[in-house]
């Protein structure tokens, strides 16, 4: 038990957590009654779980070594053409690496960069929104004036450029990749933090004394979190096909760790006789992809009434 | 008036901030550029490096290379390339034609697909067509283009051979001479009509997958808007008046769902400059993007430096031309 809470009637703290505990269950009731209107969303959802089993169990399911390569089996096909073997579901690659294999890591990279980046990006957005709608003035305007700047680089090109100039590697594509996403979530919360700034409960925090810190982050905060919540989840899939786009330049994460853009390049050289060397990388990224974009659309539908259409 | 002129103020800022940022870019380096630049050279004394670093002006202070870093602009003097030794500007300039025909080429591609996509989806409100071109749009937006780009060669160069999966003109055709370096206004000027048809052919598949990704985001903004043009009343009243579906439509109704359907395409620019780079890769196309790619490998920053500043200068304007637009034709935001 927590010190303070000593001096509560024995009991009280219990029913206290198991109100909570039914609040919960409760709310999320009503979202799942919400969410699960949408069967896509629902399908989305499964595809998502399964896509992260599969990263965080990649050593468990993954038939073969993904980086180790084998001379005997160079770019056999998949296993139902001729002469492709069951050993090798979705064929191997041009070192006789198997490709179910890469693509069971490679989902590692893509979620790990996906939700890493939305996650920084997002923590930074949402402060920086907050601070920006809530001041206004002076701050508001640089804020915004260093928004519309980075915003005039096309994603794809400053992300490059600014891997190019820090040097490749994993940490590196995460950098290049935060220092343009947190404007997203940093327009989005502003807008909100706008419009909830004239509220009346705002007001009556204002009336009773609460000072601005616990205005932004105790009365606002909450409630621009669900419109957060589904713009940040858009943005994953949208950060994923970036992050592919740059391993696929080689910007990306150095082989031989298996990242689906990087096997799409390999396979590029290969394209008009070994197909599969490039098609189920690119596939499991249109999978993830598209599944999150359902999960995000199903998020809105359940969280976020005016974004309705 | 005053919307406008406070919209075009509002650029200054962002301009400065791009040029400063350009600027960094070449100073963020990990280490010195110039060793970073020499990497590849081979023997390298530390005279020449002190050299380099002298004629490009590394050994002033970072105020005074920012400011003539913005003179040079100002003046049209865009540095050297490291690598070739041949002026940015001339580099940039040669590739440019065939970037805007692919872009323009792309533009024209997505609206031939979203537009009646939208339409329809939206006359036929949650029909069939309506969910299938729903689900073809979150497909297309999901869809790394890059891998677009594979399956488009797999399938209609390599498997079927229609069309040419790369370059801009077959490697036996004779170019028509260069005037505008656009192909195809080019190939019209010399009346070489092969020519003409065969960079037309080359320009089909790196248009379709450079302009799907923009077909997906602009057909849904088609289809909203155009759901709210025909609640109007007047569409309503040229319906009363006994005219054709098809007509209220096409006349009416579509040309005022156009204005956002255009506006989105500019306000995504930067999807299509960004695109550029990985389906000129794909297509050996050779255009801006893929200069900016070789150069990045080579660490040809001048070069680099310049392709940037040239892509979000393009953003930047498109954004002001889409508002500008906007407030234009949108008589309710003018106040």
């Amino acid at each position: 038990m927590i010190e303070g809470e000593r001096a509560l009637p024995p009991g009280a703290s219990h029913d206290k957590a198991l109100r909570v505990l039914r609040r919960v269950q409760a709310n999320f009731r009503e979202f799942w009654r919400l969410y699960s209107k949408n069967r896509l969303a629902v399908v989305g959802a499964v595809i998502v779980v399964g896509f992260i089993l599969m990263a965080v169990l990649a050593p468990q399911v993954a038939p073969h070594d993904p980086v180790r390569p084998d001379f005997l089996a160079i770019r056999r096909p998949p296993g139902w053409m001729d002469g492709g073997s069951w050993r090798h579901p979705l064929g191997t690659d041009h070192l006789g690496r198997d490709i179910l294999s890469r693509i069971i890591y490679g989902s590692r990279i893509s979620l790990v960069v996906g939700f890493i980046v939305v996650f920084l990006a997002t923590s930074v957005g949402v402060v920086l929104g907050l601070v920006s709608g809530y001041y206004g003035g002076n701050i508001d305007a640089f804020i915004q004036r260093v928004i519309d700047t980075i915003l005039a680089f096309p994603y794809l090109i400053l992300a490059t450029a600014l891997v190019a100039v820090m040097g490749p590697g994993i940490r590196n594509m995460l950098l290049a990749l935060v220092y343009k996403e947190w404007v997203y979530p940093c327009r989005v919360v502003r807008g909100d933090v706008l419009v909830a700034k004239e509220r009346e409960y705002v007001e009556a925090a204002k009336a009773v004394g609460a000072g601005r810190f616990h205005i932004m982050f105790n009365e606002i905060l909450p409630n621009v979190l669900a419109s957060t919540t589904v713009v940040s989840t858009l943005r994953v899939a949208w950060v994923i096909l970036m992050e592919a786009s740059l391993s696929f330049l080689g910007m990306g994460v150095e082989p031989p760790t298996p990242a689906w853009g990087t096997m799409i390049n390999e396979g590029r050289r290969f394209i008009n006789t070994d197909w599969w060397i490039s098609a189920f990388p690119g596939l499991a990224i249109l999978l993830t992809v598209l599944a999150i974009n359902l999960v995000g659309e199903g998020l809105r539908d359940a969280l976020d009434p005016r974004l309705r259409e | 008036m005053q919307t406008i002129l406070q919209r075009i103020g509002q650029t200054i800022p962002v301009l400065l901030g791009i040029s400063l940022i350009v600027f960094l870019l070449m100073h963020l380096t990990p280490g010195d550029p110039v060793e970073t630049m020499l990497a590849g050279v081979g023997h390298v004394s530390e005279a020449d490096i002190a050299a380099m670093r002298h004629e490009l002006g590394l050994d002033r202070p970072l105020v005074e290379q920012y400011l003539s870093f913005l003179m040079g602009l100002l003046k049209g003097d865009w540095g050297t390339s490291i690598r070739s030794q041949a002026p940015v500007r001339e580099l940039i300039m040669e590739r440019l034609p065939a970037t805007i025909e692919l872009t323009l080429a792309a533009i024209f591609v997505s609206l031939l697909i979203s537009i009646p996509a939208g339409v329809l989806s939206a006359v036929r409100r949650y029909s069939f067509v309506d969910k299938l071109s729903t689900l073809g749009a979150l497909v297309g937006v999901s869809m790394p283009d890059f891998w677009l780009g594979l399956v488009l060669i797999l399938v209609f160069s390599v498997g079927l051979g229609w069309l040419p999966g790369g370059v801009r003109l077959a490697f036996d055709m004779v170019a028509p001479p260069a005037v505008t370096g656009f192909l195809l206004i080019d190939s019209l000027l010399a009346w070489n009509w092969s020519a003409f048809w065969g960079a037309l052919r080359h320009l089909a598949l790196p248009a379709i997958a450079l302009g799907a990704p923009m077909a997906a985001l602009t057909m849904r903004v088609t289809r909203s808007s155009m759901l709210e043009v025909v609640r109007q009343d007047y569409i309503t009243f040229a319906k009363a008046k006994g005219l054709a579906e098809w007509a209220v439509v096409g006349k009416h109704a579509l040309r005022n769902a156009l204005i956002p359907t255009i506006t989105v395409v500019a306000l995504n620019m930067g999807v299509l400059l960004g695109g550029n780079m990985i389906i000129e890769r794909i297509f050996s196309w050779p255009g801006l993007g893929q200069l900016v790619v070789d150069s990045i490998r080579t660490y040809d920053y001048p070069v680099v430096q310049m392709a940037v500043l040239l892509y979000a200068l393009t953003y930047v304007a498109m954004n002001l031309l889409a508002d500008l637009m906007y407030i234009r034709l949108n008589p309710r935001v003018r106040v």
